[in-house]
């Protein structure tokens, strides 16, 4: 199966790179692999600006997303969880949550710029922003997924209210809340690098990187930094997929 | 003793509708020590009896009072166990058996004491890090039944629960069953839609008719334990309660199916 992956990865780029050896893509509108790679090596060795290499880059936007992505969890799944138990605090949060959900993050870039300023606060916002509904949806739904028979059970075992949250809702829902999770982080990514178009103010950032790369018109560099980010969010989802096989060890 | 004062209990799909009654006017007065069976045709309101006994549903009207105390709210006492097992899959054996301890305060090694007793009783042994899903049917139900006693109700109720089991797992259990009883003399409610179950292990039958539930019929199975599945008086019994409930089956049945089997 892994080899079947890898080989699916390899013949993708060998084609890509076959069509920009003969000249069936120019150069100038898609560049080869090989160029990426060479751009990549630029990235890590010279940086862009110069001076600002690729880990600077990268690490600056990891922390925009972690920092982001753990509000957004320690918020989001806990309201999930009582949203999911209580139904009078569902009726009374849903359309609060429902009207904000469909408003893309994007849109308050402005608002967070007036509030925060440039810098780490809007971009953590953002991503927050992203990061917070996947989770609270997946969470109710985790919650509301969890068999009333347990619950039944539980209260016939002369368990609280309150510890029916904690020892049935909560472990329960445990599989929707990984999904929350990865699509959450997975969000928290997209939305960082349009937050970072905007600008940040310690000139470290992918998305800021990537906009540098496209004014001094260099798409070997753009394509270079798009594929950094690519790789690092599957390695985080991956992560993400091993510690949801150890944890839920029992479905 | 656990009695039953003139329970009715309905459902309504709204409040303008005409609720649809389920249990009428029942009257019960259950005895400490009893196993009590209840059978009665499909859909005529055990399942909601036993929840309403479990304190998970408030009847309409009537009450039920346990030891002179009346039932509340779930956790006063009874046990439930399910058709449907009811185990934390996330849970092991042990921690889901620990789960019946949750309400009480008791030292660590005391509580190790007290499930570990039970994983032996129940032949549970080496499976005690076992997660819910690796275990047969039959094993399951041994869980859940030592989970509801660890928590040492008065009463224990049994909503058909061997019934998604295969016929070897069930004879074997109905006789676990009897003699965990006889050891324990705890009270034994236990709902089947198997008459041969019924007769096998329970020392009194209640017959519910059809809904709303009323008592039709109400027996005294007098044989000695262990009782043997084959004997003639035992046959005996048997057909006249099939005899009570083939009246009280609807006539849908038959029209519908053509012939009706009450083996599962």
């Amino acid at each position: 199966m892994s080899c079947l992956r890898h080989s699916a990865i390899f013949f993708v780029v060998l084609v890509w790179q076959l069509m920009c050896s003969l000249k069936i893509l120019p150069h100038i509108v898609v560049p080869s692999p090989i160029d990426v790679c060479l751009g990549l090596r630029d990235l890590v060795t010279l940086g862009l600006p110069p001076g600002y290499s690729l880990g600077g880059h990268l690490l600056a936007s990891l922390r925009r997303v972690m920092l982001g992505f753990f509000v957004a969890a320690a918020i989001g799944i806990p309201l999930g969880l009582l949203m999911g138990w209580s139904r009078a605090l569902h009726t009374t949060l849903r359309p609060i949550v429902e009207i904000l959900r469909p408003i893309p993050p994007l849109a308050w870039i402005p608002m967070a710029i007036i509030w925060f300023g440039i810098g780490l606060k809007s971009a953590v916002f953002i991503i927050f922003l992203g990061a917070f509904f996947p989770m609270v949806l997946n969470t109710i739904a985790g919650v509301t997924l969890v068999s009333p028979v347990l619950v039944e059970a539980s209260l016939t075992l002369g368990i609280s209210r309150w510890g029916i949250l904690t020892t049935v809702l909560a472990p329960g829902a445990l599989p929707s809340i990984f999904t929350g999770v990865r699509v959450g982080l997975g969000i928290g990514w997209m939305t960082l690098v349009a937050a970072e178009f905007t600008g940040v103010e310690s000139g470290y950032g992918l998305g800021y990187m990537i906009m540098t790369a496209r004014d001094i018109q260099r798409p070997d560099l753009i394509l270079a930094g798009t594929a950094t980010i690519g790789l690092v969010g599957f390695a985080i989802d991956s992560m993400i997929v091993l510690v949801r096989g150890k944890v839920l060890r029992w479905l | 003793m656990l009695q039953l004062t003139d329970i009715s209990h309905g459902f309504s799909a709204n409040a303008k509708e005409e609720s649809l009654e389920v249990v009428r006017n029942l009257s019960l007065t259950i005895e400490r020590g009893e196993f009590l069976s209840i059978i009665g045709p499909n859909g005529c309101g055990k399942t909601t009896l036993l929840r309403i006994i479990a304190g998970l549903i408030r009847p309409s009207y009537g009450r039920v009072i346990l030891a002179g105390k009346e039932i509340e709210a779930a956790g006063q006492g009874v046990g439930l166990v399910f058709q449907e097992f009811a185990l934390m899959p996330w849970r092991t054996v042990w921690r889901n058996i620990e789960l019946g301890l949750a309400k009480k305060k008791l030292g660590r090694s005391k509580r190790e004491e007290i499930i570990k007793s039970y994983i032996v009783r129940f032949g549970l042994d080496g499976f005690e890090g076992c997660f819910p899903k690796g275990l047969s049917g039959g094993m399951k139900q041994k869980v859940a039944i030592a989970r509801a006693l660890v928590n040492e109700p008065e009463v224990l109720l049994m909503d058909e629960p061997f019934a998604s089991l295969d016929a070897q797992s069930r004879n074997f259990l109905q006789e676990f069953l009897v003699r965990l009883w006889q050891g324990s003399g705890k009270t034994i409610i236990f709902v089947t839609h198997n008459v041969d179950e019924a007769i096998f292990m329970s020392r009194r039958i209640v017959l519910l008719g059809r809904r709303p539930a009323e008592v039709k019929l109400d027996i005294e199975i007098d044989l000695p334990y262990p009782r043997d599945r084959t004997c003639r008086r035992l046959n005996h019994t048997r057909r006249s309660i099939l005899e009570s409930l083939r009246e009280e089956t609807p006539a849908e049945y038959y029209t519908k199916l053509g012939y009706f089997s009450w083996t599962d």
